[in-house]
């Protein structure tokens, strides 16, 4: 049987496969359907510093091999998701990573003193990229500028491993990547999700109520693959792929791309079951292809440059 | 939550009017949902599964009543005998158990899970009436299955063509004492016309959902006075009127 361990900053995981925040809530509904021993850590939905309803009208809409979304960071608020929610997550012997977003660095560091008062969970996720807040959707990982701005704002703040959530749509994503290592970043993310946009034809107008949103699953599969194939080769730090991943064939490809471990979320929105198969059929994949540590087959695409 | 995956297959496809028709699936293990909980069904070919509250679910055997209204209810409408379809569900908050009088009050394809409520009132303790509302007479859906349930039906077109003219809101509320209790479901402006109208109003919303088991958070709704918001997928799709903004 293949050694499916892996390791993300210091911290072994049990399996390379995670959940992608915001696609599995704070896991009430998700571990009534979903084994917790198929997964190496919980990403949380991301946790704003007030409560937030999210976004008007229509938050969700289909895609061709995917679908777009609109929710707007809707969560009860950093205080509640630590008092309250944390509890679903803990004693499931499962790391849990912990989505912060804010609307400017001093909201990010003010999530974090909050979250380090409460303790209970091992790593953060920056969500620096959720394209559907504001006119433009979070910018601060659009720039190398936006990327010092805040990790000179929050790193000093915690000594838990910071993972940055990249925005895949930007001028140079390495650049951005560079960026955030240098400024001490323990691990990325790679990535959010792309922007998309459908028209309700009868009646000439957006979907979505702010027209456009995040879009995901199978069919943005080769552009993450793409972003994480760019981003492991500029940095040393490990990386986290996530986009479209759907079957084990799928993450053995993110992880020869160079992902340490991998992140499933829309095909988890449709099948929460898919992790028990994914988890299955990885075994079966890596006895097939003769690998007996999915560790040694981690950016095994950059060996042949 | 009974969150469960099952697999099924197409039994039939038969359309009651130029836009609406029963789908019946074959499930491959018996579920029970109760009137106004609701399935996610796979659509061919889409990635999303759509919410669906059946009309009737009988051991094995399940059907929904869909209108023709985008890419997905087409594709549905157009399905073969035996095609595998994946179903999640039940799901959501049903009509509450009630006793007393009762009415039910639906438009357009939106009687679908009242006659699934019908259809479960053998040994209601009061009168029961349902007043069903449809643009004509030619849209008009299961008025013989709500008359075989036993329920004294009322139709209504907005036209005028079948039976009581104008909207069924307007009829109940002429016919009925406002001391009864009133489950509807519709369009919007219907649910807006019966809240208040009766002692206690039940709502079914609906709404595009990703997941429809309570983890994506597309299907808001808002609480009355700023007091947040619920899911609909998890906290309904059945709401007291009095506990959502119906906007």
């Amino acid at each position: 049987m293949s050694d499916l361990t892996t390791e993300l900053c210091g911290l072994k995981l049990s399996s390379p496969l995670l959940t992608a925040s915001g696609c599995a809530g704070y896991g009430q509904e998700f571990f009534q359907v979903v084994d917790s021993r198929c997964l190496g850590a919980f990403v949380t939905k991301s946790a704003t510093l007030h409560p937030r309803d999210g976004n008007e009208g229509c938050r969700v809409a289909e895609t061709p091999a995917g679908m777009l979304n609109s929710i707007g960071l809707a969560n009860p608020g950093i205080e509640r998701v630590m008092a309250e929610e944390l509890d679903n997550l803990q004693g499931r012997n499962l790391p849990i990573i912990l989505s912060i977003a804010g609307f400017s660095p001093e909201e990010y560091a003010s999530c974090i003193r909050i979250a380090e008062a409460h303790g209970g969970f091992d790593m953060y996720e920056l969500n620096l990229s959720c394209p559907n807040v504001g006119d433009h959707g979070l910018a601060l990982a659009s720039t190398p500028e936006g990327i010092r701005t805040i990790m000179s704002q929050v790193r000093g703040l915690t000594r838990r491993p910071l993972l940055v959530k990249l925005k895949p749509e930007v001028a140079d994503i390495a650049l951005i990547a560079r960026t955030a290592q240098d400024c001490g970043a323990d691990g990325l993310v790679c990535c959010n999700t792309y922007t998309g946009m459908r028209i309700d034809i009868a009646r000439g107008r957006p979907v979505m109520a702010k027209c456009i949103g995040g879009f995901s699953g199978p069919a943005v599969f080769p552009m993450a693959v793409k972003n994480v194939f760019l981003v492991s080769q500029a940095v040393s730090i490990p990386v986290v792929g996530v986009g479209g991943i759907a079957s084990a064939r799928d993450v053995v490809e993110m992880m020869m791309a160079g992902a340490s471990a991998v992140q499933i979320g829309a095909a988890a929105l449709r099948q929460p079951e898919v992790f028990m198969k994914i988890h299955r059929d990885l075994e079966a994949l890596l006895a097939k292809l003769r690998v007996e540590r999915i560790q040694d087959i981690i950016g095994r695409v950059h060996r042949h440059d | 939550m009974n969150n469960r995956l099952l697999t099924s297959r197409v039994l039939r496809v038969e359309p009651l009017t130029t836009t609406v028709f029963t789908l019946e699936m074959e499930t491959d293990q018996p579920v029970s949902v109760q009137p106004g909980q609701f399935m996610m069904v796979e659509v061919p070919g889409h990635f999303l599964l759509r919410p669906f509250a059946p009309i009737s679910c009988e051991g094995r055997r399940i059907t929904f009543a869909i209108q023709r209204v985008g890419e997905g209810t087409e594709i549905l409408a157009g399905l073969e005998p035996h095609t595998p379809l994946m179903l999640r569900g039940p799901l959501g908050r049903g009509f509450p158990a009630v006793e007393g009088p009762l009415v039910l009050i639906g438009g357009g394809v939106g009687v679908a899970p009242l006659l699934a409520v019908a259809s479960q009132l053998e040994d209601h303790s009061g009168p029961v009436r349902a007043f069903l509302g449809f643009n004509r007479a030619a849209d008009v859906i299961l008025r013989e299955e709500f008359e075989r349930a036993g329920v004294e039906t009322t139709i209504c077109t907005m036209d005028g063509s079948l039976g009581y003219r104008g909207n069924p809101v307007a009829a109940a509320t002429a016919e009925v004492p406002s001391g009864w209790t009133a489950f509807a479901c519709g369009p919007q402006p219907l649910l807006q016309a019966v809240k208040g109208k009766f002692a206690r109003v039940y709502v079914s919303l609906e709404s595009h959902m990703g997941c429809g088991w309570g983890v994506c958070n597309a299907c808001r709704v808002d609480r009355p006075e700023g007091r947040g918001t619920l899911k609909i997928c998890e906290d309904g799709p059945v709401f007291d009127a009095e506990e959502v903004e119906l906007k």
